[in-house]
């Protein structure tokens, strides 16, 4: 692996002024511009960027697509998609015209060579009109199945660049989650994209990464020393990690029917979050130091047995029910999926990381769709007090709980008993509450832009390297696995509106837990 | 003292002295919009001649921004004639919020006010004080640098942050060695600012002036003399190949923010010229650069930080005490920018 040589200098005005990075002049091409993603998300991003001062200010986007438009179409759609989807309204319209500048529209086939042909004409000709420098991003919003070909295509034409060859401008890929559907795909993938990309090169991006509160978790392990003390089998019970959606899968029947819950959501930000909370501090705040200790903590996690498979793994398929009073209709009769799909729109599991600090430490995992409302939280349960203390009262009430609240309502909250006034020793349980929205007013930046930013600036912290999506796809492979082996599961399984599978309440009630009521 | 309404909020405690009555609209605005960002339990000082106590308390709680889920912020008012400074540590003591920093926000020469400031400076975190108040540039640099090497607390001027945008400007337009080499060489520097003055601004040239001196000092030139004349400042420097010579132009625009800077012209050996403007009414600046064989597009920049928004109020309440702002204070203990001289 050869770190990518990209040389600076040191700027003698540059004190780091607002501590925010500067993203370094580059092009920006995303395939599969018509696409959602790059109209709810990416190009807001970009303009929010600009808006802050953290766009470089030599850079431009290509949107790369199939469909047939100009420039000023692209960028016309751009603006109605800013102005709606910008987390800052109204779009500032000085900026706007002068942002938009910036933007173009390429179009061609994924696999037609004259349109990479022209593509590289287009950018060398942006590089001598905006001092881009040669420096690429290319953003592939495409299907999975499409990334190696526009990656091979890339290489064929010179716009990737060898990794050996980058001392004056560099090259960049993000990869959009899912990377591969299973272990095997993954691995082999990886292996052919590595014959035209460097790891350096890749960017596997995640936006769970990019979200305030996530980066917030390394803050809050390892500034508060308060808490790293018990963040251990020494007095955690257990760890609940919830990512709980009200939505059901909308109009993506096709997408979700090739993925489901545990590949689309389990196998990559689930684990993510999984990996910095039970991770060690890692020796620096560099991206290698950090993402090394990820990985060791994925691969510490203790292989599913047969009997985990069957004992600690549950999934489940909404049915039909009510959502906040509506109601809803289930899986199965969404568009596109099949009257008999046994694809799974929920899961719940159990993990053990065998290590010193969690040795004996149940990680609970669920995540599921149609469920009573959207909220995504790591919920760290300590065991209770010692000795016969006030244990007249109800147990539940005894454990100390420390909530981290990804989405919505981002925070933290720690739970803790108190006697309640009066002469007897009545407990109740109260919580210490720490919400953003309360502290810090303004809005804060959205994932993508975090991660664009990062992309651009050469910083892959926050995107996962190749060995955590193996070990996670090692992880979880046998589950997919289990799964296809098994008989017709008995789906649906629960009503939407309902937290899940009756069996998930059971996995965790046979080891004399339950699940936080939400 | 508990708000009424919202729930109550305080990521530090901020307190804040107004000892121009003149100023005291403008430091209400600022205090908004940092508790509209980054609430915070507030104790306004304002020195007063008016009324007929000599020293009053008031305390209430201010929402910034209405909502479904408003947050207040405490607010402790203080009216204190001259001679009754002195009592003001005792009220504002009991007042702070515990464990959270303390943030001192002064608008008047912190290194020579002496009844307040020494009280609770041991407290304070950070002062943040406001050099539109200070006659003196050059002396003040002198007792500036004596405060630093003593082990002042943090220290943070707002002069300095309002030029925040257009030290990144710089910083991106000049980003790579040939440019700064350009910039290094520069034979001629103007830089053009809003002369025009109000209630709330008298000293329109200190941007200018720090800009240029940040400058100097970055960029290793040594300070030869300072002159001008009809209210344009000149500022000699030797260079390491010659001398490059620091206009300060001033123009009007009245509805403008008195001090802001327009325009950014260099020009170096090879016939270079970079022009940065800002764009009237905008927070952007267009770029122009040629010389004598080429001529690029224009680009235009984002200038950051109008005076109240996010990104001015991170970098005044949060950052570290700038080297460079340092530094550009040395540049100026060398400089006599005075009243007397048109200057300042």
């Amino acid at each position: 692996m050869t770190m990518a040589p990209y040389v600076t200098f040191h700027n003698p005005l540059d004190e780091g002024l607002a501590n925010m990075k500067t993203a370094a002049p580059c092009v920006m091409v995303i395939f599969g511009a018509t696409g959602d993603l790059t109209s709810r998300k990416l190009i807001p991003a970009l303009y929010n960027l600009a808006r802050e001062g953290q766009l470089p200010h030599h850079f431009c986007c290509v949107g790369f697509a199939r469909r047939d438009k100009n420039d000023a179409v692209f960028r016309s759609e751009m603006q109605v998609a800013v102005s709606q989807f910008s987390r800052v309204k109204p779009i500032d319209n000085e900026l706007w015209n002068t942002f938009s500048q910036q933007l173009f529209y390429h179009r061609s086939d994924f696999n037609d060579d004259a349109g990479y042909e022209t593509l590289k004409q287009k950018l060398e000709l942006i590089d001598s009109q905006f001092a881009t420098r040669g420096n690429r991003v290319f953003y592939l919003s495409t299907q999975p199945k499409e990334f190696l070909l526009i990656v091979e295509k890339l290489k064929q034409h010179h716009l990737i660049y060898p990794s050996d060859q980058e001392q004056t401008r560099w090259s960049r890929v993000i990869l959009e989650k899912p990377f591969g559907h299973d272990l095997p795909s993954a691995l082999l993938l990886q292996q052919q994209i590595s014959k035209f990309l460097d790891e350096n090169q890749c960017y596997r991006i995640d936006h769970f990464l990019g979200k305030e509160t996530v980066q917030n978790l390394l803050v809050f392990r390892f500034t508060n020393p308060i808490f790293e003390s018990l963040w251990s089998n020494h007095h955690v019970d257990h760890v609940q990690i919830t990512v709980a959606e009200e939505i059901g899968i909308g109009t993506r029947g096709n997408l979700w029917e090739q993925a489901g819950m545990l590949r689309d959501i389990v196998q990559n930000h689930v684990m993510q979050l999984l990996s910095l909370i039970a991770m060690e501090p890692p020796s620096s705040l560099k991206a290698e130091s950090i993402r090394n200790e990820k990985v060791k903590v994925l691969e510490s996690i203790r292989p599913l047995s047969a009997e985990d498979l069957v004992q600690h793994v549950v999934r489940g398929q909404y049915g039909s029910g009510y959502i906040q009073g509506k109601a809803v209709r289930g899986y199965r009769e969404e568009d596109n999926v099949s009257p008999v799909s046994s694809v799974e729109s929920y899961v719940a599991l159990r993990l053990l990381v065998d290590n010193w600090r969690w040795a004996g430490v149940p990680f609970y995992i669920r995540a599921g769709k149609r469920l009573p409302k959207r909220i995504t939280e790591i919920a760290i349960i300590f065991k209770e007090a010692p000795g016969a203390l006030y244990k007249s009262e109800s147990r539940k009430h005894h454990a100390n709980v420390l909530v981290i609240r990804i989405q919505p309502n981002e925070g933290t909250l720690l739970k803790m008993n108190c006697k309640v006034p009066g002469h007897d020793s009545t407990i109740q349980p109260v919580g210490m509450d720490f919400r953003y929205g309360s502290y810090f007013g303004s809005t804060p930046p959205e994932a993508y832009e975090r991660l664009l930013c990062d992309c651009m600036a050469g910083d892959n912290t926050l995107f996962a390297r190749s060995d955590e999506v193996m070990a996670s796809w090692r992880l979880l492979t046998p589950v997919l696995e289990h799964w296809r082996m098994a008989p017709q599961a008995a789906f649906p399984n629960y009503p939407s509106g309902l937290w899940g599978p009756i069996e998930a309440d059971q996995m965790l009630e046979r080891e004399g837990r339950s699940w936080r009521l939400l | 003292m508990a708000s009424s309404v919202g729930s109550a909020a305080g990521l530090f405690n901020l307190v804040v002295f107004c000892k121009n009555p003149d100023r005291v609209d403008y430091f209400r605005q600022f205090i908004l919009a940092i508790i509209k960002h980054f609430p915070c339990r507030v104790a306004f000082i304002q020195q007063t001649e008016d009324g007929n106590e000599e020293i009053s308390a008031e305390a209430g709680s201010i929402v910034p921004v209405q909502s479904e889920n408003p947050i207040s912020c405490d607010q402790l008012l203080i009216q204190a004639k001259p001679g009754q400074l002195f009592r003001v540590p005792f009220l504002v003591l009991p007042f702070i919020l515990a464990d959270l920093p303390l943030l001192l926000v002064w608008d008047c020469d912190p290194t020579s006010e002496q009844e307040i400031l020494p009280k609770l400076q041991p407290y304070a975190n950070r002062l943040i004080f406001d050099s539109e108040t200070i006659d003196h540039l050059q002396h003040f640099s002198h007792r500036f640098l004596a405060y630093v090497t003593s082990g002042w607390l943090d220290m943070v001027d707002l002069n300095w942050s309002r030029i925040g945008g257009w030290r990144e400007v710089m910083t991106k337009i000049f980003d790579t060695e040939d440019r700064i080499l350009h910039l290094r060489q520069a034979h001629e520097l103007r830089i053009t600012y809003n002369a025009t003055e109000n209630r709330f601004f008298h000293h329109s040239q200190t941007q200018a002036i720090y800009l240029q001196a940040w400058l100097a000092a970055q960029l290793g030139w040594h300070f030869c003399s300072l002159g001008g004349s009809q209210g344009t400042s000149e500022v000699r420097y030797k260079t390491h190949i010659g001398t490059t010579t620091v206009i300060l132009q001033p123009s009007r625009l009245e509805n403008g923010t008195p001090g802001a800077i327009f325009s950014i012209e260099l020009l170096s050996p090879g016939g270079i010229q970079v022009l940065a403007t800002r764009k009237p009414g905008t927070q952007q600046v267009t770029v122009h650069a040629s010389s004598d064989v080429s001529c690029t597009l224009p680009y235009t920049l984002n200038l950051r930080g109008s005076q109240f928004n996010y990104a001015f109020l991170k970098e005044t309440l949060y950052l570290y005490g700038s080297q460079h702002y340092r530094h550009m204070v040395h540049m100026l203990k060398q400089q006599e920018w005075t009243r007397e001289s048109g200057s300042v």
